[in-house]
């Protein structure tokens, strides 16, 4: 089975399932939390290994089957399975054998389920009673006659058929199916994890739909839950793995995804410090130039020109994150031989600032240093006193002379304020101001501690924010708004997946 | 023998004994049936079909062994007519049931304001 946009789900949790012995795994989460999704991966995943049976209220989903071609394929089929089930069991009735299903005898021991329709056959069970029709689970109507639960009955037939080898059932939500019979849920699950995770080592996973915590929790082998938690003014989809019976639990949280109608969680702690950004091929959009960066080009649509971005800095961001963006925000103006005024929010390492630009010409780069005189040509030492003297507009325009335009002015606000005093940005808007009138870029990196943010952004034309959760670097436009996305390493090169 | 009028009352009314009654009145029919035809949960199915077996209303005509091995019995309705009324200042019911005429059960526990 495969599909052009699989997703990405836990190792450990693929590797749970694959382990020795049978291993039930709940599911849960609220309404559109892609649970289903998750559970339709998990069949794809192990499918070249584990048999599946799935049973699902949501067969009628439209949107599933174009994300699971093979799903509608297999829903029919279950639904004939189940008729040829009824069939085949007359027929062994009038045979005294198993003619389809092979000559051994059953090997699942049915003693909870048997004793659960016993119960209800007895009238001993049920819940308060529900107004108006209730579905059958997959939209069939199928008469066994003696057939008290027989979704259930097929999903221990097809257990049994397969045996040795191992089946994942699916049940999809177990709150539906519980209410389509008239019984608590956890008598399901109670039935299944027993007879057929416990004594005939298969692997289920029950979908259900509520994230809150439950008796059900303790039945289960594993629980994952899914959650779409408010994070500033968005969503930010996790999964958590609360418990994995048996099994290490590398990362207890992610982040991820439903881009492309997959689940994709993304990576944690991603190594950066081989990555590069670099520019596409694309053009920037009239009145922008580019980031040096084709992922936030894509996102922005490049770096306005004539006005100032804020870059906003949240704790925890990586300093080679931080580093790379502005190699490629400086370096793509040198390449064109565009002038580029850097005031660096850090000490910057002269000696090692070639090899980070990656060998651009750095003719028309001018360094603003307070500190001690630098030999180096693109070191500019300034006073350091006065942040209007130090960016005087006549004495930078000569420092730019015969540089191409537009130039760009790469300010770091905390550095500036260490510098200078809190209150700089009257002063630093004079600047502002002049490099705007010209067309030129102003990209201020600043983070949330410094005097000047809020400001500041109130200026900028483009404000966004960097900051780091749950060990993911996340981009979010503030002004104007976007949708968090998050750094993903794909081969080698660094993306901006939207957080959908 | 039917039991209590208050408790006959409840199982008339019920929506779910009602469709099981209308289901079997002409036809005998599975429990699995009942569930398939009307949707009902089968676990509310088998506890109504057994309290109205209990009050009288539904009877067991015959028993079948499933393929399964599984005993299957078959209900069949056994009223004819079942009127529900207020007279004097009371609720009575009444069943008419099939081949055996008419009954009229003690009138229900009145409320006094």
């Amino acid at each position: 089975m495969s599909h052009p946009n699989v997703g990405i789900l836990p190792q450990e949790i693929i590797d749970f399932l694959l382990s020795p012995g049978g291993h039930s795994l709940l599911v849960k989460g609220e309404a559109g939390t892609g649970k289903t999704t998750m559970a339709l991966q998990i069949i794809e995943a192990l499918s070249d290994q584990q048999p599946e049976y799935y049973l699902s209220s949501r067969v009628s989903d439209i949107a599933l089957y174009h994300q699971f071609p093979w799903l509608k394929e297999r829903v029919q089929r279950n639904q004939l399975m189940r008729a040829g089930m009824a069939f085949l069991r007359r027929s062994w009735a009038k045979e005294g054998a198993r003619r389809e299903l092979g000559e051994a005898e059953p090997q699942v021991d049915r003693r909870e389920l048997n004793r659960l329709e016993g119960q209800i056959e007895a009238g001993e069970l049920g819940l308060e009673e529900e107004e108006g029709e209730v579905v059958h689970p997959d939209g069939s109507i199928t008469v066994e006659i003696g057939s008290v639960l027989p979704e259930l009955e097929m999903a221990y037939d097809i257990v049994e058929s397969n045996l040795p080898r191992k089946t994942l059932v699916v049940l999809d939500s177990v709150e539906a199916l519980a209410e389509s019979y008239g019984i608590p849920a956890f008598r399901i699950v109670s039935a299944v994890q027993k007879d057929l995770v416990e004594r005939a080592d298969t692997n289920a996973v029950f979908v259900m739909e509520t994230a809150d915590h439950s008796h059900l929790d303790y039945l289960g082998d594993g629980i994952v839950v899914l959650r779409n938690p408010v994070q500033g003014n968005d969503r930010v989809r996790t999964m958590e793995i609360e418990k994995l019976r048996g099994s290490s639990i590398r990362n207890w949280r992610y982040l991820f995804t439903l881009e492309g109608g997959r689940v994709t969680v993304m990576g944690r702690d991603l190594a950066l410090g081989d990555v590069r950004l670099t520019r596409g091929d694309g053009l920037p959009l009239p009145g922008r130039g580019s980031f040096g960066w084709s992922e936030l080009d894509r996102v922005f649509g490049g770096v306005p020109t004539g006005s100032m971005t804020l870059m906003e800095i949240g704790p925890g961001m990586p300093l080679e994150m931080m580093e790379r963006l502005e190699d490629a925000m400086a370096g793509e103006p040198l390449r064109q031989g565009r002038g580029v005024l850097w005031y660096p929010q850090r000490t910057l390492d002269y000696g090692a600032l070639a090899e980070r630009l990656q060998g651009v010409p750095m003719e028309t780069l001018h360094v603003l240093d307070p500190g001690e005189a630098d030999p180096r040509p693109f070191v500019k030492k300034v006073e350091g006193e006065d942040l209007a003297s130090d960016l005087r507009w006549d004495s930078l325009r000569y420092m730019l002379k015969g540089a191409g335009a537009p130039y760009v002015s790469l300010l770091g606000l905390d550095m500036l304020e260490a510098v200078y005093g809190g209150n700089v940005v009257p002063k630093l808007l004079q600047h502002v101001d002049q490099m705007r009138r010209g067309g030129h870029i102003v990209v201020v990196e600043a983070t949330q501690g410094s005097a000047g943010l809020e400001a500041l952004s109130h200026q900028a034309r483009l404000h966004f924010r960097l900051e780091d959760i749950n060990g993911s670097v996340m981009v979010r436009g503030i002004k104007p708004s976007t949708l968090y996305h998050c750094l993903d390493i794909n081969e080698g090169v660094p993306l901006l997946r939207p957080m959908l | 023998m039917v039991k209590g009028a208050l408790n006959l009352s409840r199982l008339l009314t019920d929506e779910y004994a009602g469709r099981i009654l209308s289901l079997t009145f002409s036809q005998a029919r599975s429990v699995q049936e009942i569930c398939a035809i009307s949707g009902i949960p089968i676990a509310v199915a088998y506890r109504r079909v057994a309290a109205l077996e209990a009050a009288g209303l539904l009877r067991c005509l015959r028993t079948e062994i499933a393929p399964s091995g599984k005993k299957c019995k078959y209900f069949i309705c056994q009223v004819q007519v079942a009127r529900l009324t207020f007279r004097e200042g009371s609720f009575e019911v009444e069943v008419e049931w099939k081949d055996q005429g008419r009954e009229e059960l003690a009138p229900m526990p009145s409320f006094r304001t």
